[in-house]
This record gives structure tokens, C-alpha cells and sequence, in this order.
């Protein structure tokens, strides 16, 4: 599906989403979405429009349930609907760690059945400013770590529609992790109802050949400005969006740093364990005799995030950071 | 840190770039003031240098073939006595403290300067990308200079020297097909080619010869010889009495020990004699400080042991700086009838001596009738700045030489 | 329940009987080949404990929804599910219902039958069964789903959760409780406010049944009655059957924690509460017959192949 020529709105992240849940609800009725709140259009206009349109049937209110609310899906899943729950905060999620990690993830595999289970999991992480230790997590390496789930994490409003598309015609249960701190972020969105971003589709967000900075999510915007203030004295970075955390897109990745021979991983989740260092380690075997310096890995500090927002700015990869990064890969 | 002390290129004169050739002292091993550490190459030449008080070599950071400038570190150094385990305390410590200064770059402080001035973090490291590479195309990687953060030899470096090395010849059309092996030059020959294009650039040179019968010298040198034989001394050669000769010259000619400026001459008031010995690697020029001190058999001792040392790569920098005129000696080589030269600046003359051939000469004999005999003649070439020095010095210079060699007799 | 309690019909009751004598075959087979053999997962006995389950899937149609849990022999047999591919998972042969990968602790299942299959962490069943339920409200169908589970696993906090919104939005799901008083060696009693399970059906303003676990007419008039509650549109039922666990907890368990004995004094046998309302006869012919089909699955899982390594791969992601 080609972006171009296609006609665009500029609307929210959030919203982006939104519009994708209602025009997949509309051609498929086994789609349904519960949430603390999603009848009522969701705590942050991730479901707005949708109790309007669907009733109360097929947009359901939970009470405070997280284990409740990712387990029904579970079991809706398995007999044959196509549920979606919205999580609230990602750090929330972990209180359903059996139903998504276990339940959801490992079903099938467990009993050896074969058949399209699509569950949604909306798993929003990150900071937002203040939210505080508890509620602004970012969990996504966990996804990871348990086969059986796919992971997205779309850094755009256009990705949030395209990704949100192709979770709900996914075979296999997603976690969608959309990011908190841009919610509200306006991009321009397809607004063909058609519009799908690929599950397991990295893109190369801006061409360059000094090195390779990986990223996803919220560290986008920042590792982009790096790249651009690198570019006045003659570092050209290229940077890559994964999208997909899993099945993570490595033939792009690979072939990237097979050219730049320098990389680096840059997000918002804790540098130590994080995606990153799986991505480092991969990168450093599959492609160790084409490297000319180490992959390093920008992310925040391996604290839990201070409530106050001016602290937690400081827990946070900024890009004075992320270009101080850059300079150094540059310099080994 | 004190514990542990930094072991650093010694500075040895005009020296810049010093590339490790080979390390002698193993990791963890004990060793004594005085013996040789490492090899390194310079534009110079092959040199050892050696621990300057006893230790234990703690730690060797460079690797045979790197590059790196005189005054960086190669290792790290223990005091003599030193245990494995408070060494290996030590250098644990070392390396947190440097992982700590690496892990406070993610602290949200002002970016660090200039990532070009990286030194030691990056100076002299082989990439996994560049081994790969250099195996690949069969790149020697101590002949490719690197032009990555602090000198650090990059991948395109290494494809840059391995198409150059596959190239016919830079270019040049018409080569593409002609059999040819272009070897890339090493550093060494490169500062030698500079040197020499100096010299000839920005000297006059011009060159006297004369002929010298050295009968004497050979009488005086048998007895001498024979002397030291019943003694059990390996005998002293000719070229010892030459240099002898040619030191006293110097005395008494000090314009040939001299070095010319636009505005001066100076007129060195010591003689320290620059002897040429071919080495595999190439012309080496040991220094004989105050030469003209020296009878015969110390400057024939000298001579042998600076020869010996050049060929073992044994030479302190003093024993190759600060020659104030050169004797070199193509004639051992093989039977070259001229020995003219290029000068080593900042020195003013050379004196070369082609080999000693046994000739025929016309002697005149005692009632002024003509004879030829077979003479022992050497034609030294004396090649000499003409900014400093005109043809009439020069000749000069050469007549003073022939009468002290061919009056040998008595000479000690 | 102010309906008369459905009485089964001769053939519920033959069939009821005959999937017992198989559950039972099932467990004494199990039994000795556990003794006998390794075996590859932890086997937990369900002998003496078939009423409960065979009596509530004797109620249930093939298209409502069962999560067992545990001791999931009775419960599948019950449900309808054939005998080859569950000694076909317990042996780890490629013929069993997980085409090898089942085990002891079981996850046979058999989707066409509303056999969904276990998940080991006690306690997830509950919001499973609400998702079964919920997907079949949300389809408009009159699905039933009933979650079985153990007196001990009613302290999961998903029990809470999941009766909390089973309640409010009338769910067509049956929690199903089999209490035998023991989570694995320790008592009910220590570490409960109640013996009696049905107790918390009150807080959720849901019906709480408790009924003789033992005997599986009874179970099964409880389940029905609940069913057609579900089946109504009028939600949730709790139901307690009071069942006796003849074994340990595992195969193996020394049981220091009881006296075997006293206990067992106060055991029943299920065949036989459930055999006396068969004609004469009708119960050793059914045994009879249940031991051979057994037999028979029993040796054709022992000579059925092993998979193929390649197995560990398979039914991660959906292939079509």
C-alpha cells in the first residue's frame, strides 16, 4: 500500500487510533473493546466515538480488574471473538503478568492447537510528565521475552492507525504498545480505511551513512533532532524506526549497520536488560566483523521514574544525550 | 593510581611516530632496569627501549603493529616485587574508574569536546571490521595509514591501500596490462626519500675526489695488527685509520664541521663522527661522540660495536642524533669506484670511501725515470656544501687527508 | 431454583456410568502405569473424585464451554472427549489430542466439544470462563461456560474479579467448585474463613449451591438447574460440590499431612452410589466394556510414535 497520493488528515495519536478500532468494529462484529473507561471514550481519547457507534455491547466498562480484564480477553479469544483492552497504563499491566505472558502468550503453544486467536492488548507505556514511578513505565521487553505474543510500538499517529489495523487482522494476540507522552502528538494520517502499517516492518525514518541509530517510540522525535544538528558538522546518521519490537525486522537493521559499520540503540525504557541490549547483542554476532566501533545503547537511568517532572526529565534520554552518544560511536 | 605506572614512549629527539614492532617483556613478568621492554620503528630507525628503574610489566595495552606517537602509553608498569594479586587488584580498580568516567557520559551534562581528539580510547585499535578486511584483501595493516579519530586505521583505509596495492599503477593508462608489483612504501622509506630530496634541494652539493696511496697505512696497521693478534684482539681495520686521519682534518679544518645557516655558520667545536652501516632495513648512521678523542683501535672498537648494535636494532636515540660530518663506506660493499653522497643536513661535507683497489700507479723513480707498480689506492670523494665551502677548501681538505694517511708512519 | 430438579433419562444415566468406569479405568491405568514407567510431568489421581465432573458435563451440551482444571480426566470424558487422544497426551505420542506435547499435568483439549484445554496457574480459569461467556453473549447465542476448580484456588484474587463482572453484566458462566478440603497437604480450614466455598456466592449477590460431590445425579441436577439460569439471561452460579480426595495430591504424595485411614472410612465410591440406579447387570457389562476400550487406547498410545523433535516449534503463531 503505496502513502503516495493517498489523501491525509492531521489528527492526534490517540485519535489516530481510535479511528482505526472504529473502522475495523464496523466490518468485523466479533471485534469488541473493553477498559476501565473505555465506554465513556477512554482515559485519553483512545476509544472515543466507540460506545456511540457500538452501544454497550460490544464497548465495555471493566471495574478496576487488570488480571480480570486481560484474562476475559484470553478466553474471549480462544472462543473465537476478537477482543480489545485497553490496559490503562502499561505499568498496570503487570498485575495481569499470568493472563498476558502465560494465558494469552502461551495458549496455543501449550495445547498444541492451531487456530487464528486475535487479542489486542493495548499496553501503553511511557512517561507523560509527572505521572510518577508507577504509571509511566516501559515494559516492552517483556513481550520479548515471552514468545508467543507480537509487539508493536508505533511512533507516529499514521503508524498508531496503520499498526492498530493490522493488529485487529492478526492471527495471533499483540501487544500494542501505544506511547504515552504522544497521545496527543498531531501527524498526518491516511484516511483511507484500508490504511495498514505491516506488523514486523522496520523503516528508515532518515538516510545517512556515519552510523546507525536504532530506535523506536518516544526516542523517534529526539534521535531525529540528534541527527539533524549531527548533520550541520558532517554526521550523517541514518535512523531506523523498528515499529515492530516483535518479530523484530533484521534484515533492515543488519543491512543498515553493514553499511554505516557503526550503531547505536536509543530508548525510553531502562538501558539495563533493555530491548536494546538484545538488539546490541544480536547486531554484535550477526554482524561483529563489519563493525568498526562497539553498539552502544542510550536509555534511561536504571531507576524507578521520580513523580516530579522536572526529576523524571532527568531519568530520561534527552538529545543533548543521544547526539553526546552519537559523537562518541563516532569517535571509537 | 600509584600503584600501578603508565608506561610511555620515551621522546628521543626529533622522533614523532613510533610503531611497535614487537613486545619482549611478557604480561606479568618481572624485569630489570636496563633491559629491553619493546621494539619500536621509527622514521629512523629499529630502536629498543628499555625500563628505566626494575619492574613488573602489568599490563600491555598496544599490540605488536600499532601505531602510535612517542609520549603516548603501551602498557602499565608494577614496582619490582609486585604480587599477581595486587596487580590484578590494581588494574581492576583501573578499569572500574575508567568505566565509571565512561558511564558518567549518560549523566545530562554538556557534551563532550571534540570526538576527534579521542587518543588512547581509540588510537591504534583494529576494528573487528578492519581484521576482517585486511585479511580479506591481503592488506599489510602496518603499512596503511589511518585517517579515523586519533589515527585509528577504518575500514575504508584498508579498502583505499588494498585497490591502490591491486592497481597497475596510479592513473596511468596504458599499465592495465603490463606485469608489475607495486609495492606501497613504508614510513621508513618515506622519510628517508623526504630527507634526501631536502638535502639535495636546499644544499649546493657538489664533490672533490682524490686519489690516496695507503701503503702506509697498511705497514703501520700490520704491526699493529700483529701486535694485537698476540694479544688475542681481532684485528683493526682500515677504515679506523682513515677515520683517525679524517677527525684530525676536521681539527684543523673546522668549516667542515660546521652547519650552514642563511645568516651563520656554526662552527662546531666538537667532532662527533656519523659512521654509514648498511643494515637490512637500510642506511643506518651511528654516531662516534667526540671522535677525535679516539686512537685507532678505540675508534675501530667503536665503530664495530655501533655496526653490531645498528644490525641488532640496539641503538639509542643519542647514538643517532647529532653527527656534525659523516664517513660512509660503500667500498666494504662491494668494489664501487665512487663514493660520492648525499649530505646528511644539517651537516655541511661527507666524506665516502669507495673501495680500496690495488692499482697500477706511475711512480717516479730515483733518476726521475717513470715506473708503474701496484699500489693498495683509495679515492675517497669529499662531498661538501658549496653554500658554505668552495672548491679550493675542499681540495684543501682532501690534500691535508692524503699527506696524514700516506705519512702514517708512527701513528698510534 | 424453584424449578423441580431435571431427572436423568436411562441412557444419561448408562452414559453418565460408562464415562465414569472410563475416567476410573483411565486413573487405575494411570496409576500403575505411573509405578511401572517414568513419566514425563507430575500425574495427579482423580480417583474416587469422577462424580462431580461427570454428573456436571452430563448437563452441559457440546457446544457450551468447559475450563477444567487439575484432575481433568473425569471433566473431559465427561465433556465427550474420546479416550485415544487423551492416553495419546498423558504417554506423549503424536496421537494424543496436543499431538505430543501434553503431558501431566494436562492440556488435552478438544475445541469441537467445548473441551478449551488448563492453564497450570491455578485460578486464571475464572476470567477465562468470563471470556467464554462473555463471547458467546456478545455472539447472541446461548452458550454456557462452566470453569471448574479447587477449594483452595477461591483464593485467587481473579476469582474476585472475574465473579465481580460475572455478576454485574450476567454472565452465562458456572463457577464450579470441587472442594476436598486439602490444598495439597495443607487444610481448608487453616487458611480459609469457611469450609463452605458456596459461602461467598452471597457477596455477590449470585446463587451458592453446595451439593454431594459424590454422587453424580445430584451434580448433575445442581449443574442443569444453574445451566438454564445461564442459558436465561439471569447470570452467574456458584456451585460447590463436597467431594473426597481418595489419594494424595500427587502421584507419589506420602499424605503425613492426613490420616489416610480415618478418612477413608468416610469414602464412598462414586460407581457405586452411581451404579445402583442402573438395571442389574447394566454396571459390571459397563465396566467391563470401559476397562477394554481403555486397554486398548492403552496400547495403541504405547506403540504410537514419539514427535518429532520439530514438534517444540510448532503452534507458536497461527499458520494457515
Amino acid at each position: 500500500m503505496s502513502d503516495e497520493g493517498l489523501a491525509v488528515q492531521t489528527i492526534g495519536y490517540n485519535a489516530a487510533m481510535s479511528q482505526a478500532l472504529v473502522e475495523e468494529m464496523r466490518r468485523d462484529d466479533r471485534i469488541f473493546v473493553l477498559g476501565q473507561g473505555v465506554a465513556t471514550g477512554g482515559w485519553f481519547a483512545t476509544e472515543r466515538g466507540l460506545a456511540a457507534e457500538f452501544g454497550e455491547k460490544r464497548v465495555l466498562d471493566t471495574n478496576i480488574s487488570e488480571a480480570f480484564q486481560a484474562g476475559v480477553v484470553a478466553g474471549a479469544a480462544i472462543a473465537g471473538m476478537k477482543p480489545v483492552v485497553n490496559m490503562g497504563f502499561g505499568d498496570f499491566a503487570l498485575i495481569a503478568g499470568d493472563e498476558i505472558f502465560h494465558k494469552l502468550a502461551k495458549w496455543r503453544y501449550m495445547h498444541g492447537d492451531n487456530f487464528p486467536m486475535t487479542a489486542v492488548v493495548i499496553f501503553p507505556i511511557g512517561a507523560m510528565g509527572g505521572a510518577g514511578p508507577e504509571h509511566s513505565g516501559c515494559s516492552e521487553v517483556l513481550g520479548i521475552h515471552y514468545p508467543g505474543l507480537k509487539v508493536v510500538v508505533p511512533a507516529t499517529a499514521a503508524d498508531a492507525k496503520g499498526l492498530m489495523r493490522a493488529a485487529l487482522r492478526e492471527p495471533n494476540p499483540v501487544l500494542f504498545h501505544s506511547v504515552q507522552s504522544l497521545g496527543w502528538t498531531k501527524g498526518e494520517v491516511p484516511i483511507d480505511p484500508e490504511y495498514i502499517v505491516p506488523i514486523g516492518k522496520a523503516v528508515v525514518r532518515r538516510s545517512g551513512g556515519a552510523a546507525t541509530v536504532i530506535t523506536y517510540g518516544s526516542m523517534l522525535a529526539r534521535c531525529l533532532d540528534a541527527a539533524e544538528r549531527l548533520s550541520g558538522e558532517g554526521i550523517a546518521l541514518e535512523v531506523i524506526d523498528l515499529r515492530t519490537l516483535v518479530p523484530l525486522d533484521w534484515p533492515t537493521v543488519l543491512a543498515s549497520v553493514r553499511g554505516t559499520h557503526r550503531a547505536m540503540v536509543v530508548h525510553e525504557a531502562m538501558r539495563t536488560a533493555g530491548p536494546g541490549a538484545e538488539i546490541a547483542a544480536r547486531i554484535q554476532e550477526e554482524a561483529f566483523y563489519d563493525l568498526e566501533a562497539p553498539v552502544l545503547r542510550v536509555g534511561a537511568k536504571d531507576l524507578p521514574l521520580p513523580q516530579h517532572s522536572a526529576l523524571e526529565t532527568l531519568c530520561l534520554p534527552s538529545v543533548a544525550q543521544i547526539e553526546a552518544e552519537a559523537r562518541r560511536l563516532m569517535s571509537l | 593510581m600509584s600503584f600501578l605506572t603508565e608506561l610511555r614512549i620515551p621522546h628521543s629527539g626529533s622522533v614523532e611516530n613510533a610503531k611497535l614492532m614487537s613486545w619482549l617483556v611478557a604480561e606479568g613478568a618481572a624485569y630489570r632496569a636496563g633491559q629491553a621492554l619493546y621494539e619500536i620503528e621509527t622514521d629512523k630507525t629499529l630502536m629498543e627501549v628499555e625500563a628505566e628503574t626494575d619492574g613488573v610489566l602489568a599490563r600491555r595495552e598496544a599490540a605488536e603493529g600499532d601505531e602510535r606517537k612517542v609520549g603516548e602509553r603501551v602498557g602499565w608498569c608494577a614496582p619490582a616485587g609486585a604480587s599477581a594479586e595486587g596487580i590484578a587488584a590494581a588494574l581492576k580498580a583501573l578499569d572500574a574508574s575508567s568505566a565509571n568516567a565512561a558511564g558518567a557520559e549518560l549523566a545530562p551534562t554538556p557534551p563532550a569536546s571534540s570526538s576527534q581528539a579521542a587518543g588512547p580510547e581509540s588510537g591504534g585499535k583494529l576494528s573487528p571490521l578492519v581484521r576482517r578486511l585486511a585479511a580479506e584483501h591481503q592488506v599489510d595493516l602496518a603499512r596503511v595509514a589511518g585517517t579515523g579519530p586519533g589515527g585509528k586505521i577504518t575500514g575504508d583505509d584498508v579498502l583505499r591501500a588494498a585497490k591502490s596495492a591491486g592497481d597497475a599503477a596510479p592513473s596511468i593508462p596504458g599499465y592495465e596490462d603490463v606485469p608489475v608489483k607495486v609495492v606501497p612504501n613504508s614510513s621508513r622509506r618515506k622519510a628517508i626519500a623526504r630527507r634526501l630530496l631536502d638535502s639535495v634541494r636546499n644544499s649546493a652539493l657538489l664533490t672533490a675526489d682524490m686519489q690516496i696511496d695507503l701503503g702506509a697505512v697498511f705497514t703501520a696497521r700490520e704491526h699493529l695488527n700483529a701486535t694485537r693478534q698476540s694479544r688475542g684482539e681481532a684485528p683493526v681495520s682500515v677504515l679506523a685509520y682513515v677515520a683517525q686521519a679524517l677527525c684530525k682534518v676536521l681539527r684543523m679544518r673546522p668549516d667542515f664541521n660546521a652547519t650552514f645557516t642563511d645568516s651563520h655558520t656554526m662552527l662546531w667545536q666538537a667532532v662527533h663522527l656519523g659512521v654509514a652501516v648498511d643494515c637490512p632495513e637500510g642506511l643506518v648512521v651511528p654516531v662516534i661522540r667526540d671522535a677525535d678523542r679516539l686512537g685507532v683501535e678505540q675508534i675501530d672498537a667503536a665503530v664495530r660495536g655501533l655496526a653490531q648494535r645498528a644490525r641488532d636494532n640496539q641503538l639509542k636515540s643519542d647514538e643517532l642524533e647529532g653527527a656534525t660530518f659523516t664517513l660512509s663506506n660503500p667500498g666494504s660493499l662491494g668494489p664501487v669506484l665512487r663514493a660520492e653522497a648525499v649530505l646528511n643536513p644539517p651537516q655541511v661535507a661527507l666524506l665516502g670511501l669507495p673501495a680500496l683497489l690495488r692499482t697500477p700507479v706511475a711512480v717516479e723513480g730515483p733518476e726521475g725515470q717513470w715506473t708503474v707498480v701496484v699500489r693498495p689506492v683509495v679515492r675517497p670523494s669529499l662531498t661538501f656544501d658549496h653554500r658554505a665551502l668552495d672548491g679550493g677548501q675542499a681540495i684543501g681538505f682532501l690534500v691535508d687527508l692524503k699527506r696524514l694517511l700516506e705519512q702514517q708512519a708512527g701513528q698510534a | 431454583m424453584t424449578e423441580p430438579a431435571a431427572q436423568p433419562t436411562r441412557d444419561q444415566l448408562e452414559r453418565m456410568f460408562f464415562r465414569m468406569a472410563l475416567s476410573r479405568q483411565i486413573e487405575k491405568l494411570m496409576a500403575r502405569h505411573v509405578r511401572e514407567h517414568r513419566f514425563s510431568g507430575w500425574w495427579h489421581p482423580g480417583e474416587g473424585q469422577e462424580a462431580a465432573p461427570i454428573g456436571a458435563t452430563a448437563a452441559m451440551r457440546d457446544d457450551d464451554y468447559l475450563w477444567y482444571q487439575g484432575r481433568g480426566t473425569a471433566w473431559s470424558v465427561g465433556k465427550g472427549m474420546s479416550v485415544d487422544p487423551i492416553l495419546g497426551d498423558l504417554l506423549g505420542k503424536t496421537t494424543g489430542s496436543t499431538g505430543g506435547k501434553g503431558g501431566g499435568v494436562p492440556h488435552w483439549r478438544d475445541r469441537s466439544i467445548g473441551v478449551m484445554g488448563e492453564g497450570a496457574t491455578l485460578g486464571s480459569v475464572f476470567p477465562l470462563a468470563a471470556g467464554s461467556a462473555l463471547a458467546s453473549k456478545i455472539r447472541g447465542t446461548d452458550q454456557v461456560s462452566l470453569a471448574d476448580f479447587g477449594d483452595g484456588t477461591a483464593a485467587r484474587g481473579t476469582f474476585h474479579e472475574a465473579l465481580v463482572h460475572a455478576a454485574a453484566w450476567k454472565l452465562p458462566v458456572i463457577y464450579f467448585c470441587e472442594n476436598n478440603g486439602f490444598l495439597v497437604g495443607t487444610r481448608l480450614g487453616s487458611v480459609s474463613p469457611t469450609e463452605d466455598i458456596a459461602d461467598y456466592a452471597a457477596g455477590y449477590h449470585i446463587p451458592g449451591v453446595i451439593v454431594d460431590g459424590q454422587d453424580a445425579v445430584a451434580t448433575y441436577q445442581v449443574t442443569a438447574q444453574a445451566i438454564a439460569r445461564a442459558r436465561a439471561g439471569e447470570g452467574p452460579t456458584l456451585i460447590e460440590a463436597k467431594v473426597f480426595r481418595r489419594q494424595g495430591h500427587y502421584a507419589g504424595d506420602p499424605q503425613n499431612y492426613r490420616d489416610v485411614d480415618h478418612d477413608l472410612k468416610s469414602y464412598r465410591d462414586p460407581l457405586d452410589v452411581l451404579g445402583i440406579r442402573l438395571a442389574s447387570g447394566t454396571a459390571e457389562m459397563l465396566q467391563e466394556k470401559a476397562a477394554a476400550v481403555v486397554l486398548a487406547a492403552y496400547e495403541a498410545a504405547m506403540a504410537a510414535p514419539e514427535p518429532d523433535e520439530s514438534v517444540i516449534w510448532k503452534d507458536l503463531f497461527y499458520e494457515r
